[in-house]
Parts: structure tokens; C-alpha cells; sequence
């Protein structure tokens, strides 16, 4: 890691940070955290709660087709295949919740991670419909990740059933971007604390941080040298970035200042670990 | 006596008490943040609004609604929802079952939420009431198709067609075909709704009123809510309602400085009324101040410098939105077009009848011969400002149905967590 490069770096933060303190203050919008350390995993079930709570999304890894009843539409026939969590099916998602005190947000990860499609076996069986009444895909919500519908003449009634019973009907593929439950936490008390034994940030009485920007630049590239454990990622840059951009700079007065709510944050250095649900993929020949 | 005595204060207080709400209003969030701080929960949960009047008052409207239920204390508590089948005896969709479903939506169902702000209100010393809408509306989406408000009838006819297996034979089938109207007027297909009627939240009420809904689906669908009722799914994917709250908030009255030169003013309006024929109509005379209020160099070429006082205190010369722009010229007309200006109208016996006026330039010798810069403060308000809330309201925790009882889901900690248990 060559200094140049965080010196560099360290300019067009400040750049970007300067044109962000030109705009007119506006209210930031609080979002809810994900806690990745306490990220719960069991038997197909990934839970992980909100920062400081016991809400949060529960992602399945598993699912499995199910189709509803037959509903007659005059003379033809229709059936839903809904994709359900196999935890749901098997009846360990109650006693899952209730041992954990989980209190799920109901979060799909559809359509914002992935999507489904008709496989391309039923597609064919039922090639010979009209236009309209073609298998689709439909919006689903939670836990269903989604749904098929398929509408068929009542002769082929046993068919659909037997292929649906045999054969997977719907391509699932999802991937939620999540983290490593031990992705390292940036404590920005910490960095502040060797920043102040370094004569470069005060505190005030309420817990805010100010310090003049060109000493707490150079302080800080410097840190990153000296102490570079303190900024957790193995690029110590990355964490460096991230203690910066906390910073609210006064291009008049020179000076940077951190409110006392970023200072008491402890920022997950993200170690992506991505969770991949697949469903019903064909295997190609 | 001092019992009458007493009564008169009670009455007065009450008469205070009660004409205080009438004037409170909640303020726009650009103009006054809510009092307090919350948790990221909360502020996920409710957009908040500040009063006019009282700085303990914290007014709130629900971003998540859910089914309205009732006695949520006990351990059955009772959704306010229905769920059937229904089999129309004649006319197309004779003999196929269709899905009758109804019931009651309400914007504060989630109990814990509605608790979590009360609970971090009354820390901060703060009160909590859902805010004052002006009007609301709501609209219903049904299988993501439709988007319904009020009522809506279908009309269905039969619809045949030939289909030719791979084999080669063909069959005839015959199939409903239903069209219903959009929001447009236009006939659009449609194989979700059959009938669909709602209540709407009321206008002029608060952001807590019920939503009523009643609903016939067509035969495609009624084993697919079969099957989200026995797994006790959420309706998402069926059946959703979104509630558009508008609320209409007051803004700061704000002050804003003049610095008046009134010699080169008086040149300037001079100037611009003899261009005018010394007759200028009422839209020249706005014209003319907004020409003032843009002015850029000072008091001795523009006669006038404006300066906006900030929120922090400090004055600066640039006008804070386009709004308040707006209303600063308003301001601005209503206290120097008396000294500038005089207002000339016909009077046609006791009630004119003319619409306009004509205005010219007022020999104000008081004013010319001042050589100091005068210094005027001015307020101004740019009037309430419009805003809007939503409320989604949706369908879970409920199973059975379909000629069983709907059952509050008591399994689910989520579904518990909602009732306060």
C-alpha cells in the first residue's frame, strides 16, 4: 500500500465531501441495519436481525413446488404452482420463531435480488394454448417466492399433475447480498480517541468531534500507517474511507466535524457473503 | 356563588381548550422538524409532524396498516375479516366457485408500533395524535392488476375457442371473458374481479380511519386464496390497499429586512410608470415589485436590498425556496404600494363594479426628501404547503375461511408482537 494512493484517495474524498456540505442540509433518513453477527442459520433458514432488535428478514435456501387445488374457468383448468420454503412445509418455521423470539419482517427476495421463470419442460407440455392462457409467472409476496399459473383443457388434467409431481416447473435464482456474521467493525471511538492523543480532534460537552481538516487528513493517512489494525480492513484505506466520509467538512473555516451519533457507531467492514437460492434448475445436456 | 365561580373557569378553560385545536395545525417537516428523537424503528414506522402551536405535541401517520382487530388483548383476538366461497346460481359463471371476501383495514392495527412511539414519546415528555388529513384516498390493487377505488361491476360473457392438442384433435372450449372498467372509463379484461365495492377513509379527519372493503373474485383464483388462507400467507400478492393522506401543513412565517433607498426608488418606480403612461394596471404594479425583489447591486441602483433571515439567526440576500420568493413580493406589495403608488377606481354607486384599477405615481414628498436609508422589517408566509403521507394497508395473519372461522395466527410471534402480546 503506497502512501500516494491513500493521499490520492484522500483528495477526492475531500473533493466529494465538500460538494456534499455545499448542499443544503437535509434530515438524513435513519435506516434499519442489519446485524450480521448475530445472523442465525438453521435447517435452510437464514435469520438476521435489525441492529439492537430481534425483527428482521428470514431468507430461506430451500424451496418447494406445491400446487394448489384445480379451479374450473368454464370448460378449462387452472392450477397455481406456489414455491414455498421447505422449512414452511415441514413445519420448522413456527417452532424456529418462537424458540428464537424472532419477529420476521416478512422480506421476499424477489424482485429485488433475483427472479423466476416457467421451466422450459412445461412450456413445451403446453405449448398448444392460446396466447392468454400461456404458463406465467405472477407476483408472489411472502413466504411464496413466487407463483405459476397454468390453465389447461381438462384432458390434460393428469398430465399437468403427473409433470408437476415429477419435474420442477419454475427456475428460481436469487442471490441476497449479506455479509460474514464475523465481518470486522470499524469502532470510529476508537480512531477518534488516538486522533485526539494526537492533538488533532476535540470533543465538546455533547460528544461532538471537530478538528481542522488539512491536520486531521494528514493525522489520519498517518494512522493508517502507524496503526493500521485500527482501521480493521485489510486494505486499510477501505476503513479509512469509510471513518472520512463521517465527517462534515466547513470549506470556509477549515474545519471537519463528526456528530456525536456517528461517533458512537461501530460500522461493519462488509466480508460479502452472498446467499444464492436456486430452484429447479435444468440441467443442460 | 364560588361554585358559579368555579363553573365560569372551568368553562373558560374548556372555551380556551377547545378554540386552541382549531387553530393548531401540524407544520410541514421542511419548515419545523417533530419534536423528540426516535428510534430508527419509529421513524421507519410513522412519519412524524410537529405542531403549530404546542412543542409537546407530536402528530403521526402510519406507513403500515394491517387487518383491524378486535379485543387484541385476549388470546384469541378477532380479525376483522371474511373470507367464502359462492356459487352463482344463473347467469355465465353459473356452478364455478368464485371467492367472496370483506373486511375492515386499519392504518394503526400494528399495536406494537403504535406503542413503541407512545412509549418513546412519553420519555421525551411528548404527547402523541394522528395528524389532521384534509383528504384522503385510497386505492385497492388486486393480483397486481387493478387498481380500484370506490366500486366496480363486471360484465361477463362467454368467450369460445378451438384448441389443437399435439395429436391433432381439437376441442372447443368455452371460458368466461369478464371486462370491467378502469379508472380511465375504458373496458379492460379481467379475470381478478368480479364486484368490488369500498369505504373510503372520510376527508377532513385524522390519519387513523378504517378502510371497508368488499370483494367477488372470478373462478381463476379461489384455490389459490384456498391455499394462502390454509398456510396462512399474507395477501401481498392478492390483495393490498394504499391510503394517500393529504395533510395540509403550515409553514414559518418568516422575516426578511429592508434597506431602502428611497430617492432612487422613487426613480425607479418614476421610470417605470411613466412607461406605463403613468396608468399601470394591478399586474404591472406586482410586475414592478418583483423587479425590485430580484434586483441585484444594493440600494442605489435598485432602491431596495432584501435580506432573509435564517433559521441559525445570520441574514443573507438570497431568497431561501422559490415560494418564499413568491411570497416576499406579495409582502413587499402590500407595504411600499401605499407609499409608491396611488390607487385610482371608478366607483359606480354604492357597489363597484369595476375589476380593475388603475395606479399612479404618489407625489410622497415625506418620503423623497429623506437622504438616510430607512430600514424596514418585513414577515412574510408563503401559505400552507401540501403534504402527503401513505398508509399501505395489508392482509396477514389470518387462516382458516372458506366455511371455517378466520382465526387471528397466535403461532406467529410476528402476528403476536402486532396485538401487543
Amino acid at each position: 500500500m503506497s502512501a500516494y494512493r491513500i493521499l490520492a484517495s484522500a483528495l477526492v474524498c475531500l473533493c466529494s465531501a465538500v460538494a456534499l456540505v455545499s448542499q443544503p442540509a437535509s434530515a438524513a433518513t435513519p435506516g434499519l441495519t442489519l446485524d450480521y453477527a448475530r445472523t442465525l442459520e438453521q435447517s435452510s433458514m437464514v435469520f438476521v436481525p435489525y441492529e439492537g432488535q430481534n425483527r428482521g428478514p428470514v431468507y430461506y435456501t430451500q424451496y418447494t413446488q406445491v400446487p394448489t387445488g384445480t379451479s374450473s374457468v368454464g370448460t378449462l383448468r387452472r392450477i397455481i404452482v406456489n414455491l414455498r420454503p421447505s422449512a414452511h412445509i415441514q413445519e420448522l418455521y413456527i417452532p424456529f420463531v418462537n424458540q428464537h423470539g424472532i419477529i420476521d419482517v416478512s422480506a421476499s427476495p424477489l424482485p429485488a435480488h433475483g427472479e423466476c421463470q416457467p421451466t422450459q419442460g412445461i412450456k413445451d407440455l403446453l405449448s398448444f394454448m392460446p396466447a392468454n392462457y400461456q404458463p406465467t409467472i405472477l407476483t408472489a409476496g411472502y413466504p411464496v417466492a413466487c407463483s405459476l399459473s397454468l390453465y389447461f383443457p381438462v384432458e390434460y388434467e393428469a398430465a399437468v399433475r403427473d409433470y408437476i409431481g415429477t419435474r420442477p416447473v419454475i427456475v428460481l435464482d436469487a442471490t441476497v447480498p449479506l455479509c460474514e456474521p464475523t465481518s470486522p467493525r470499524l469502532s470510529v471511538n476508537a480512531i477518534n480517541e488516538a486522533l485526539r492523543t494526537a492533538g488533532v480532534l476535540q470533543v465538546s460537552q455533547t460528544g461532538v468531534w471537530t478538528g481542522n481538516y488539512w491536520d486531521l487528513l494528514y493525522e489520519s493517512v498517518r494512522l493508517t500507517q502507524t496503526r493500521p489494525q485500527l482501521f480493521v480492513t485489510q486494505d486499510p484505506r477501505e476503513g479509512w474511507q469509510v471513518y472520512m466520509q463521517l465527517f462534515q467538512l466547513d470549506a470556509v473555516a477549515e474545519t471537519a466535524t463528526m456528530s456525536s451519533a456517528d461517533a458512537q457507531q461501530s460500522i461493519y467492514m462488509c466480508i460479502p457473503k452472498p446467499l444464492h437460492i436456486r430452484f429447479g434448475q435444468e440441467v443442460m445436456p | 356563588m364560588r361554585n358559579s365561580k368555579l363553573s365560569t373557569c372551568a368553562v373558560l378553560a374548556l372555551l380556551t381548550g377547545a378554540v386552541n385545536p382549531a387553530v393548531a395545525a401540524p407544520m410541514h417537516p421542511a419548515a419545523v422538524a417533530p419534536p423528540g428523537s426516535y428510534s430508527a424503528q419509529v421513524l421507519n414506522d410513522f412519519a412524524l409532524l410537529a405542531d403549530s402551536d404546542n412543542p409537546n405535541l407530536v402528530y403521526f401517520v402510519p406507513k403500515l396498516g394491517n387487518l383491524a382487530v378486535q379485543s387484541p388483548q385476549s388470546p384469541a383476538p378477532i380479525p376483522r375479516f371474511q373470507i367464502n366461497s359462492y356459487y352463482p346460481p344463473s347467469g355465465v359463471l353459473q356452478g364455478m366457485e368464485l371467492t367472496s371476501l370483506g373486511g375492515t383495514l386499519s392504518p394503526t392495527a400494528d399495536l406494537a408500533a403504535l406503542q413503541r412511539l407512545q412509549t418513546e414519546a412519553a420519555r421525551q415528555g411528548l404527547q402523541i395524535a394522528p395528524a389532521p388529513v384534509k383528504s384522503a384516498r385510497t386505492t385497492f390493487n388486486l393480483f397486481a392488476q387493478q387498481s380500484l377505488t370506490g366500486r366496480v361491476d363486471t360484465q361477463c360473457e362467454v368467450e369460445e375457442f378451438i384448441i389443437t392438442f399435439p395429436n391433432g384433435n381439437q376441442v372447443t372450449q368455452r371460458v368466461p371473458k369478464c371486462r370491467v372498467r378502469d379508472l380511465d372509463g375504458n373496458f379492460v379484461d379481467s379475470n381478478v374481479v368480479y364486484k368490488f365495492t369500498s369505504v373510503p377513509a372520510p376527508a377532513n379527519s385524522t390519519a387513523n380511519q378504517n378502510v371497508t372493503f368488499q370483494a367477488m373474485l372470478l373462478p381463476d383464483w379461489t384455490q389459490s386464496l384456498k391455499d394462502t388462507m390454509l398456510f396462512g400467507d399474507n395477501f401481498d400478492a392478492s390483495l393490498s390497499a394504499t391510503t394517500e393522506w393529504l395533510i395540509s401543513a403550515n409553514t414559518l412565517t418568516r422575516q426578511a429586512r429592508l434597506t431602502i433607498n428611497w430617492q432612487s426608488l422613487f426613480e425607479q418606480a418614476s421610470a417605470y410608470t411613466a412607461f406605463h403612461l403613468n396608468s399601470c394596471v394591478e399586474i404591472e404594479i406586482s410586475a414592478f415589485f418583483e423587479r425590485i425583489a430580484t434586483c441585484q447591486g444594493g440600494t442605489t441602483p435598485c432602491g431596495i436590498f432584501i435580506e432573509y433571515r435564517q433559521a441559525d439567526g445570520t441574514w443573507t440576500d438570497r431568497a431561501p425556496s422559490d415560494a418564499n420568493f413568491n411570497a416576499i413580493v406579495e409582502a413587499l406589495k402590500d407595504s411600499l404600494q401605499e407609499e409608491l403608488f396611488t390607487k385610482i377606481q371608478a366607483v359606480n354607486g354604492p357597489v363597484s363594479t369595476q375589476p380593475t384599477a388603475i395606479f399612479t405615481l404618489r407625489a410622497n414628498y415625506e418620503k423623497i426628501v429623506t437622504t438616510r436609508n430607512e430600514v424596514m422589517s418585513i414577515a412574510y408566509n408563503q401559505g400552507p404547503a401540501p403534504f402527503n403521507a401513505n398508509t399501505a394497508l395489508n392482509i396477514d395473519c389470518v387462516t382458516g375461511g372458506f366455511g371455517y372461522p378466520v382465526m387471528y395466527d397466535m403461532n406467529n410471534p410476528a402476528c403476536r408482537a402486532r396485538v401487543g402480546q
